[in-house]
């Protein structure tokens, strides 16, 4: 009788041995996942580009980028595009800037 | 170590490896939904190494259990674009939608059949003012379904016009104007017309 309860007791250590290396294993592979999750870059667009730096020359004066990416351009009919050009000359692409032309209107504002 | 004993280690070591093993193979497949537009067939990688190995072909949206890594899809027919679409199988079932857009050539030969009419629709709405500019043939975009060109002013000798830009979309088959003429387009403006398109117009000369 004792041999038999000796033996019940071993397996009982036996399963819950098992169960609780599955239960560690488990909690091992599950902190993995989430750390994983965790540690991934969340992303997303930055709103701010590269700054514009001030130029000026007997065409056309482009002011500096401000933080919110606004630049002002002075120049006459045709030396606008100019303008633009330098600034994709420079790798900035205008299409990431808000820019304003002085004296200037545009000519198809009319249409609407 | 008596028999019992041993024979108890190697059931633990068996149930923890085999139970490791069963678990981490049903934690890294997952369910990945794609989703595919009509009348397109892609071949779809997995990128191992740099390289792309490829699983399969699909002409048609469906589910598909694929293993943990990078995947991405390539449309088959010359007539999209070779972008690829890709997806991360990670530790969630994923969706892919695939939606290709057409490849330079084939906008280039639909260019022929749209231009006409586009420069029409430019050339009424900016009637008379249109006259002293020049339009360009301009490029489409998408699936054909963006037009962006350049209005160069026409002068004299003696003086400098401006360049203008001009996107127009077709919706229900009707070419209209998404952004009127401009000197250059600004991405704070347009927040309906894909970035690309901006930044692809305003680099036309």
């Amino acid at each position: 009788m004792d041999e038999q309860q000796s033996i019940n007791s071993k397996i009982r250590k036996i399963i819950l041995i098992v169960i609780g290396s599955l239960f560690v294993l488990s909690l091992i592979v599950f902190l993995i996942t989430e750390s994983g999750k965790n540690n991934k870059d969340v992303g997303g667009e930055p709103d701010v580009y590269d700054k514009v730096q001030g130029y000026q020359n007997t065409d056309f004066d482009i002011s500096e980028s401000d933080a919110d990416n606004n630049i002002t351009i002075s120049a006459g009919p045709g030396y606008r595009n100019i303008a633009l050009y330098y600034l994709k000359g420079k790798a900035k692409d205008p299409t990431n800037y808000k820019i304003t032309f002085t004296d200037y209107t545009n000519p198809f504002e009319a249409y609407e | 170590m008596n028999k019992n004993k041993l024979i108890a280690l190697i059931f633990l070591a068996v149930v923890i490896i085999g139970g490791g093993g069963i678990w981490y193979y049903f934690s890294s497949i997952h369910k990945v939904s794609i989703s595919l537009a009509d009348g397109s067939s892609v071949n779809l990688f997995q990128i191992v190494d740099g390289n792309y190995k490829k699983v399969k072909t699909l002409s048609k949206s469906t589910a598909i259990s694929l293993g943990k890594g990078n995947y991405c899809a390539r449309p088959v027919d010359d007539k999209y674009s070779d972008k690829p679409e890709c997806v991360i199988v990670d530790n969630k079932d994923a969706v892919l939608n695939i939606s290709p857009d057409y490849s330079t050539d084939y906008l280039s030969t639909l260019l022929e059949t749209e231009f006409v009419n586009i420069h029409a629709i430019i050339i009424a709405k900016y009637s008379p003012l249109i006259d002293n500019y020049s339009l360009a043939k301009g490029q489409l975009f998408k699936k054909g379904d963006w037009y962006g060109t350049t209005l160069s002013e026409v002068t004299g000798p003696s003086r400098l016009g401006d360049n203008y830009r001009i996107i127009l979309k077709k919706i229900n088959g009707i070419w209209t104007v998404a952004a009127k003429p401009q000197l250059v387009f600004s991405r704070y403006d347009y927040k309906d017309i894909p970035i690309e398109i901006l930044s692809a117009v305003n680099t036309m000369i």
